[in-house]
């Protein structure tokens, strides 16, 4: 999983070429939950991708990123240091903070769970929009919005 | 798809030449300052070292979380062990009287203490939490002695590196480098919440680290060593835990 804050170079240059505020944080007009359940009834009724989609990511997207970029995996960072006796007597605060060694394990339990659930919806999301044409698109930055299938 | 030009070749020659030198320069400063653990060979090797580096540059006076008398565990976890063997049974059954601890290696004047001898030297207590690999952790009183008054009524010689210590099953030792033996939190344990620290819990010596996970807080202890490199012990790897894939650094 190899994105957001356990990987700062991807951090760095997302936030210096402003791929975070350009194409993840969400369009203003789309700042509601209206349109946010709008996508997801979307996905519910199964309803064929606008052209848009094949471009760009959609609010539900942009908002999952943002959370594992942004909320899980800096969270899983942390309580993942809290439960080294080093770093627990280097940075007691940072510990303590979360209630204890035991409370940071909870916890880093269940925010890997969640990590491991986004892999899962984010690797069939990759599988059902196309495996070879998402890979394409992903390593050499180039999309080919395919024509629709009858 | 474009060729490779001549000057992207150079660039790239030029990159690896620096990354290769860069590599070079930051294992010689490495092992100058001791950030290269025992077991920094193997697959997990970089990982080790990258994490042992790290925590000796930033960690290496920090004192592990003392906690108020009330928060000392109800029902603390032994995870017992059964005697490790026929010797320690029968100084079990004479109370611990004849128990010794041998200190050898480098130092001025060897030597080999009873428990009593133990308990002339200054006395020091903490309340410190026990967290094992496994996941589990309590909070209690430790009574001991300070590693590092031992090591210095034998007279540790400076080019000393690393405390090699032995339970009494000798199969069951572990190192630690000085940063850690001479940590004032180090000690070779006998009380434990004011009583004798019970055999459950490792008695009647225990070698406690607190910065580290439990498993590097070897019970049963009879001997240790000071030496400045850990290849004549077991595998070279530093501790009886790298051989069964076990981190030697266990502050994680």
């Amino acid at each position: 999983m190899g994105c957001g804050a356990d990987r700062p170079d991807y951090a760095i240059s997302g936030l210096w070429t402003g791929h975070f505020r350009n194409d993840l944080f969400p369009l203003p007009a789309d700042r509601n939950w209206r349109a946010f359940w709008g996508v997801f009834a979307t996905y519910l009724r199964r309803a064929p991708p606008d052209d848009g989609e094949g471009r760009s990511y959609n609010l539900v997207q942009r908002t999952a990123y943002l959370t594992v970029i942004f909320v899980l995996f800096p969270l899983v960072i942390w309580t993942g240091l809290a439960m080294s006796p080093a770093f627990d007597s280097a940075v007691p605060a940072a510990v303590a903070a979360l209630g204890g060694r035991q409370s940071a394990r909870t916890l880093h339990f269940f925010v890997s769970g969640f990590l491991v659930f986004f892999l899962a919806v984010h690797v069939a999301m990759v599988v059902l929009a196309g495996f070879r044409s998402r890979m394409r698109a992903m390593i050499t930055g180039r999309v080919v919005v395919l024509p629709e299938r009858p | 798809m474009s060729n490779i030009s001549r000057r992207k070749l150079i660039t790239a020659g030029l990159a690896a030449t620096a990354g290769v030198s860069g590599l070079t320069a930051a294992a010689r400063l490495g092992r100058r300052y001791g950030l290269i653990p025992p077991d920094h060979v193997g697959i997990y090797g970089p990982g080790e070292t990258l994490t042992y580096a790290a925590q000796r540059l930033l960690t290496t006076h920090s004192l592990a979380r003392e906690f108020p008398r009330s928060m000392i565990s109800k029902t603390p976890f032994a995870n017992e062990t059964p005697p490790p063997n026929e010797a320690f049974k029968r100084h079990q059954a004479a109370g611990f009287s004849d128990w010794r601890l041998s200190v050898d290696g480098m130092v001025d004047r060897p030597a080999s203490l009873s428990l009593s001898e133990l308990k002339v030297l200054p006395v020091h207590s903490q309340i410190t939490e026990v967290a094992c690999e496994e996941g589990w952790s309590y909070i209690a009183e430790w009574i001991g002695t300070p590693l590092i008054e031992v090591l210095n009524a034998a007279g540790l010689l400076p080019q000393a590196r690393y405390i090699v210590y032995f339970s009494i099953d000798r199969d069951w030792w572990e190192s630690i480098d000085m940063a850690d033996a001479l940590h004032p939190q180090t000690f070779l344990t006998w009380g434990m919440n004011d009583g004798d620290l019970p055999v459950s819990f490792g008695g009647p010596l225990r070698l406690r680290v607190p910065r580290q996970l439990g498993y590097k807080s070897v019970k049963y202890i009879t001997r240790i060593t000071a030496t400045d490199t850990l290849k004549g012990f077991g595998k070279g790897l530093g501790s009886a835990s790298p051989e069964s894939g076990y981190a030697w650094y266990a502050g994680i």
